[in-house]
């Protein structure tokens, strides 16, 4: 055989044939993404999905503000008491010393 | 080396010196919208390159198996390095490049792919006859041209496959096998001396 029968024959092979294989390709590509992760659901969302749970505690939340304000409303602040019993305190003790007497006395008649 | 660099400029350049640019390429208008993440356009461009990468795989590889393997592997570095390519009309070269480059790796983890072959010291190629404990039954058995071919060594393989099977002019083997032009002649004359003396053993052999 001389070098250009053997190109020629070479040459002549007939391809080999393959088949293209898409799915399989297209696994290998999808497993190459990089697997975003969801980001974890905002409040408004999951208040979204669940509005009985929303309900619920909105209307727990408003009672204990409710019970919470009524009970404050019959208590004096420390601050006034403080004040009140040291005012008590020294009226017994000297009532002239009362601003109010003192003030009353210097402009009576 | 890792696949896609250099071979843009390697593999247009031969395409475009050695009138490669004449060769068709129906997958040509895909290249660009694949390089962009179409996916349809990859697919097309798959499907239309899929056969050509597959009959040079398939003479090179060690089965069927191990050349759709290999070939499913080169289209994934494709889709992942496609950016790189800068030439559409390259897309071939490049492709096999990635390819070979698959199979280099494999064999060299192997041991089986000698790097620095010494082409001109006589003694160095391997015996091109059969193996001596091969039977005559064995050697009558292998007669084909593609057998022969399937029996040199791999870097003679490459060469002969992509120039001849292929139809790759040889500056472009010479790119895709980042190896200079001459040594893909000196590797081409020396792969078809050994096929000649394995049909003519053969002849001679034969009753």
């Amino acid at each position: 055989m001389n070098t250009n029968d053997l190109e020629d024959s070479l040459r002549s092979l007939p391809p080999l044939p393959g088949r293209p294989d898409w799915a399989d390709l297209e696994v290998r590509l999808a497993a190459l993404r990089p697997t975003r992760q969801k980001p974890s659901p905002t409040l408004l969302q999951r208040m979204r999905k669940h509005p009985r749970r929303v309900a619920w505690v909105s209307a727990g939340a408003l009672v204990l503000t409710l019970a919470a304000a009524w009970m404050g409303m019959g208590r004096q602040p420390a601050v006034d008491l403080a004040w009140r019993s040291a005012h008590q305190e020294a009226m017994r003790s000297d009532p002239w010393a009362d601003p109010w007497v003192s003030a009353a006395m210097e402009n009576a008649p | 080396m890792e696949p896609g660099h250099d071979i843009t400029s390697q593999a247009a350049g031969a395409e475009s010196r050695a009138g490669g640019s004449s060769r068709p390429a129906p997958w040509l208008p895909w290249v660009g919208p694949a390089r962009s993440g179409d996916m349809a356009a990859f697919r097309s461009l798959y499907e239309a390159t899929y056969p050509g990468l597959f009959n040079v795989l398939a003479r090179l590889a060690d089965s069927p198996d191990d050349a759709r393997e290999t070939a499913q592997l080169a289209f994934v570095k494709a889709w992942q390095n496609l950016s790189e390519l800068r030439d559409d009309r390259a897309f071939s070269g490049w492709l096999r490049r990635i390819a070979v480059n698959l199979l280099r790796d494999r064999w060299r983890r192997e041991e089986r792919l000698e790097e620095f072959p010494d082409d001109d010291a006589p003694g160095a190629l391997p015996d091109p006859s059969p193996d001596p404990s091969e039977t005559f039954d064995r050697i009558q058995r292998n007669t084909s041209l593609e057998e022969a071919i399937r029996k040199l060594p791999e870097v003679f393989r490459l060469p002969i496959v992509l120039h001849y099977l292929d139809d790759r002019p040889v500056e472009e083997v010479a790119g895709i096998l980042d190896i200079p032009r001459g040594t893909v002649l000196s590797r081409l004359a020396r792969a078809r001396d050994r096929l000649k003396r394995h049909f003519h053993f053969r002849n001679r052999s034969a009753p």
